[in-house]
């Protein structure tokens, strides 16, 4: 029996799917300090060490937890969607689920290219270090510090994840499963 | 109209389960994190024996130590570059002469914060100077056998 494509979004399946597995996929991005201080974050995990200790927060941990079962709604409803556009429900399951990864994805990335080079410049008035932070987007940097009593030689390292792309992955099926939906509506079926 | 319902819904629903997440944050009230950074069995690992009167790590450089059988003290700096405040829970100190070993420890918990430094002193009797041990001569062993260190007040 051939499918109807007008009752099914093939793109917005496979977004679905993408979007269950998504906070699976690990951090996003990997920030740190030498051995002192990493920061690993996704919307759907922060983690952070402090001298090998992991640090939790409880308001990270419930915001975590909220983005995760928001994007676990999401990927179903997409699913459930995508399988039923002649119902009624179906168009607006998937109107929202189709960009909330790439919101996430691009508020992270916002986030990390906009606001890090200005955190990097302003740290040292926060925390009263004598010395410049550059905190690199995507790559590695080294403080080095010397006065009479202490000598500090540390990297800096971030990183955008492979699982950062495969959210960027997710995040353009989503909005291409959006498309097929409206290419669907124009075409009158 | 079921159609609308379902519509504002699904709209108000991340709004909704995002503001209950923050608000059970709050209601835990516990922005306070106070987490032991140096164990000291990984300060053993690292730092089993080190020299009579220094030592340092990332956060903390200790000078001056002295003992002796009335009152043994040692100053710690606190050189973290991250500005929060640290509470020395306890330092505790194996004494040896070749012969005997005693263990003398921190009297009370002191907070230091960045960039200060303090003299703390540690109870317990250290070694009674013989005459076979002079003070310029150093030949007592230490070992740290740790430094328990809270951060307060995170963010």
């Amino acid at each position: 029996m051939a499918l109807n494509m007008s009752k099914i979004n093939p793109i917005g399946i496979i977004s679905g799917i993408s979007i269950l597995f998504l906070p699976l996929a690990g951090h996003w991005w990997v920030f740190g300090v030498g051995d002192l201080f990493i920061l690993n974050i996704s919307p759907f995990d922060v983690s952070i060490l402090i001298a090998g200790d992991k640090i939790s927060s409880p308001l990270f941990f419930w915001l975590t937890k909220v983005l995760t079962v928001i994007i676990l709604i999401s990927g179903i409803s997409m699913i459930i969607g995508s399988v039923s556009l002649d119902k009624w429900y179906g168009p607006l399951l998937v109107k929202f689920s189709s960009l909330k990864v790439l919101r996430l994805v691009i508020s992270t990335g916002v986030a990390m290219i906009l606001v890090l080079p200005a955190l990097g410049n302003n740290l040292n008035n926060y925390m009263d270090i004598p010395f410049d932070i550059d905190i690199p987007v995507q790559g590695e940097s080294t403080i080095t510090y010397k006065d009479e009593n202490l000598y500090l030689k540390m990297n800096i390292f971030s990183e955008f994840t492979n699982s950062f792309f495969f959210a960027c992955f997710v995040g353009l099926t989503g909005a291409a499963s959006r498309l097929y939906l409206m290419k669907v509506k124009r075409s009158g079926n | 109209m079921r159609k609308k319902v379902f519509r504002i819904l699904l709209a108000i629903l991340p709004a909704i389960l995002i503001t209950a997440s923050i608000l059970v944050a709050l209601a835990e009230n516990d922005f306070n994190i106070q987490k032991t950074l140096i164990d000291p069995d990984d300060l053993n690992k690292s730092i089993s024996k080190f020299q009579p009167d220094e030592f340092s790590s990332n956060f903390l450089t200790t000078s001056n130590l002295t003992i002796n059988d009335n009152k043994t003290s040692i100053s710690v700096e606190v050189n973290s570059p991250l500005k929060v405040e640290f509470t020395i829970k306890d330092i505790r100190i194996n004494v040896s002469d070749g012969n005997n070993i005693t263990t003398i420890s921190l009297e009370e918990e002191t907070k230091i914060n960045p960039g200060e430094s303090k003299i703390l002193t540690l109870s317990g009797k250290g070694i009674k100077n013989s005459g076979r041990i002079q003070t310029s001569d150093i030949t007592i062993e230490i070992e740290m056998l740790g430094i328990i260190v809270e951060t307060k007040q995170w963010p």
